[in-house]
């Protein structure tokens, strides 16, 4: 009888062992959320240009998840304050509102081409670039009740 | 064994079978292994861009890292290039298939504008497996910083300080002897490749900690200040001596002014001198933790707490900086001051008249200005503009003390950040308190910051904000573990940045035209 229960010991912890190992290729998938977000090169949320620059920018879109075997889109839009002029203030270089990730990609960019021209400080100067939705209804911005990097907010501002 | 327990074990052994079964890749395994997506050359060659290059660009593609899918591909080139329709040449793994957006690319034959970075999407076989290469043209530099002559002579005291002379454009370095506990200031310049003691080594009096400062005259004279363990006035007291050209002598007498000074900075300036420091003492000449200020006319000191704060307002720690002409100084509160949590005070002396051009100032929004020492500075540019750099955590750095660069304004009297953003230093979480940053200005105004980047273990980065794009440039990484960062300029525009490595050795690099 003693041995049985011996036996029963050892098949409980080799069931209960296999549950938590689990399949571990896939580790991470049960306690993350898969999200993306958009933020700076370095991280923020909302940056400032100023009226005499000239250069393409880059913010990126940053997919968090474990490795997808297919394609995964997200979209944006991009909403221009009334004191930003297509062409004249900026120009989106990024054409399109979607982005594609393919598999083992993480990053992409949304590039935007801005133009040394004064702004009218009284008005809404800001461009904003905001995550709309994605074909696998992963999280849009940071896990958690605000949603953080949802969007980002490019603000410019005379030099 | 009853059929009951045969019949419970064999359960049991289906379930862990099963479960480890779940597990297993087998079929993965069995599946052919596709090839990697993986570019293997790349460049501009004139052949096939005629008309246009006159040159071939060719680059060495970076080697795939395990786990990075995205690559930058930099390339250099005249700004006077027409970059709107270049044609690359390019190789990849056999059975690749590359991509820009949802352009196939075939060598030698697409045509793209490359006013703009270039995504090449490279995907394998079965895809899947994805690479990305960001082909970006830059702007040939006829500049580069390279290393000069390691000084090894001796060991090194944290915050040696570096200038370059005015007078002969050599950049001199002082510092606190560390070896054998001697303690004392010691001061080099490096000429072409060689190390040249100026004065004897350890020429003053022993230094407390690390409360030292340097300073280059006009005229080519060096100072230094330090708080000098050896006064007769109190231990700790200020000192400030300078090389006559063959020993240094003492300015107005060692420990001159009664304090213990911390924090010490000097301007050398063509009608005297300015010192400011923090008194660390309640037995000295001004209260305990106050701002101290001394200034030399050319024969006697005036000194004495500062007068454009509260009496015996405690402040944190100051810095100074001149540009020969005009000294400036910053100073961090101790704590809440009027209700704002350590703000920051800047002063400027000319003519020998102190003038505050920010009183307990606290960025919008933020929490406190940092109290992390290499977090803050202050420069003047040839022009006479004054430049403060800070470190805050205001809101649009989304909490994190990031630090930035500002412009005084004289015509508005007001701060301006230059580059309308913090710096893309890019802490993330938390600032680091170690960081060791410094500010320059080139001769054309060119803003230049060096540091040692603790989001890659302390290497040296430098960056400076472009003139033609009006934006900071992206940090290069110039050195390994990096420690006590100075940077600064010549006349003739030749910029040289020290720091002092793990081993307390000084290393030099210098900007020159390549």
């Amino acid at each position: 009888m003693m041995m049985y229960r011996y036996l029963y010991f050892i098949l409980y912890t080799l069931c209960f062992s296999a549950a938590l190992i689990g399949c571990a290729d896939q580790e991470g998938e049960w306690f993350d959320e898969p999200f993306v977000r958009i933020s700076t090169d370095t991280g923020q949320s909302s940056t400032v240009v100023l009226s005499d620059v000239k250069n393409v920018n880059t913010y990126t879109v940053y997919l968090s998840s474990t490795p997808l075997t297919e394609e995964l889109t997200v979209d944006y839009e991009v909403i221009v304050g009334d004191g930003l002029q297509s062409g004249v203030d900026y120009e989106l270089v990024t054409q399109g509102n979607t982005l594609s990730f393919l598999p083992g990609i993480y990053t992409m960019p949304v590039r935007i081409r801005w133009m040394p021209h004064r702004v009218d400080p009284s008005k809404d100067n800001t461009l904003t670039i905001r995550l709309t939705g994605n074909s696998r209804s992963f999280t849009l911005g940071y896990p958690g009740p605000d949603h953080l990097q949802r969007q980002l907010v490019i603000e410019k501002k005379n030099d | 064994m009853n059929w009951k327990d045969f019949l419970k074990v064999s359960t049991l052994l289906f379930v862990a079978l099963f479960a480890f079964a779940a597990c297993s890749s087998s079929d993965d395994d069995d599946k052919p292994v596709a090839e990697d997506a993986k570019m293997l050359t790349f460049g501009f060659y004139q052949e096939d861009n005629a008309g246009i290059l006159s040159k071939d660009y060719v680059v060495t593609v970076p080697a795939l890292v395990e786990g990075t899918t995205r690559y930058n591909i930099n390339i250099a080139m005249p700004s006077i290039v027409d970059k709107s329709a270049l044609v690359a040449r390019f190789t990849a793994n056999e059975k690749n298939a590359i991509m820009v957006g949802s352009t196939p690319q075939i060598s030698r034959q697409t045509k793209n504008d490359f006013t703009v970075p270039v995504d090449y999407t490279v995907t394998n076989s079965d895809m899947s497996k994805n690479v990305i290469y960001t082909v970006t043209i830059t702007k040939s530099a006829n500049m580069a910083w390279t290393e000069s002559t390691l000084y090894n002579g001796t060991e090194v005291y944290s915050d040696a300080r570096m200038a370059v002379s005015p007078k002969d454009n050599l950049p001199y370095i002082a510092f606190k002897i560390r070896k054998d506990d001697n303690n004392k200031m010691s001061v080099l310049k490096l000429n072409g490749s060689a190390w040249e003691q100026v004065g004897a080594e350890g020429f003053s009096g022993q230094v407390n900690g690390s409360h030292y400062a340097f300073d280059i005259a006009l005229d080519g004279t060096p100072y230094v200040a330090y708080g000098d363990q050896e006064a007769e006035s109190l231990k700790g007291a200020l000192s400030v001596m300078k090389f006559n050209g063959s020993k240094w002598d003492y300015v107005g007498g060692q420990g001159f002014f009664k304090v213990q000074a911390q924090y010490v900075g000097i301007a050398a300036l063509e009608n005297g001198l300015a010192v400011g420091l923090q008194n660390n003492s309640k037995t000295a000449d001004i209260p305990q933790r106050a701002l101290g200020v001394a200034t030399w006319n050319g024969s006697a000191w005036t000194s004495g707490e500062s007068s454009l704060l509260t009496a015996g307002q405690p402040m944190y720690t100051a810095k100074v900086g001149s540009n020969g002409k005009i000294a400036t100084m910053i100073s961090i509160n101790r704590g809440a001051v009027d209700g704002v949590n350590y703000g920051h005070n800047i002063f400027k002396y000319e003519n020998g008249q102190w003038e505050s051009l920010a009183t307990n100032f606290l960025e919008s929004g933020a929490t406190q200005t940092s109290i992390a020492i290499g977090s803050f500075g202050t420069v003047v540019a040839n022009d006479g503009t004054i430049y403060a750099w800070t470190g805050d955590d205001a809101p649009n750095t989304d909490k994190v003390y990031q630090v930035r660069l500002k412009r005084y304004d004289a015509t508005a009297k007001e701060w301006k950040t230059v580059g309308g953003n913090t710096l893309p230093i890019g802490h993330e979480a938390g600032f680091e308190s170690h960081i060791s940053l410094d500010v320059a200005i080139a001769p054309d105004g060119t803003p230049f910051v060096a540091y040692n980047n603790f989001k890659d273990n302390k290497k040296l980065y430098v960056m400076f904000l472009d003139p033609d794009t009006k934006q900071w440039t992206t940090p290069t990484k110039l050195a390994e573990g990096a420690s006590d960062v100075n940077i600064d300029f010549s006349s003739t525009g030749e910029g040289y940045i020290t720091y002092t490595d793990e081993e307390n050795h000084i290393h030099v690099f210098k900007y020159a035209e390549k």
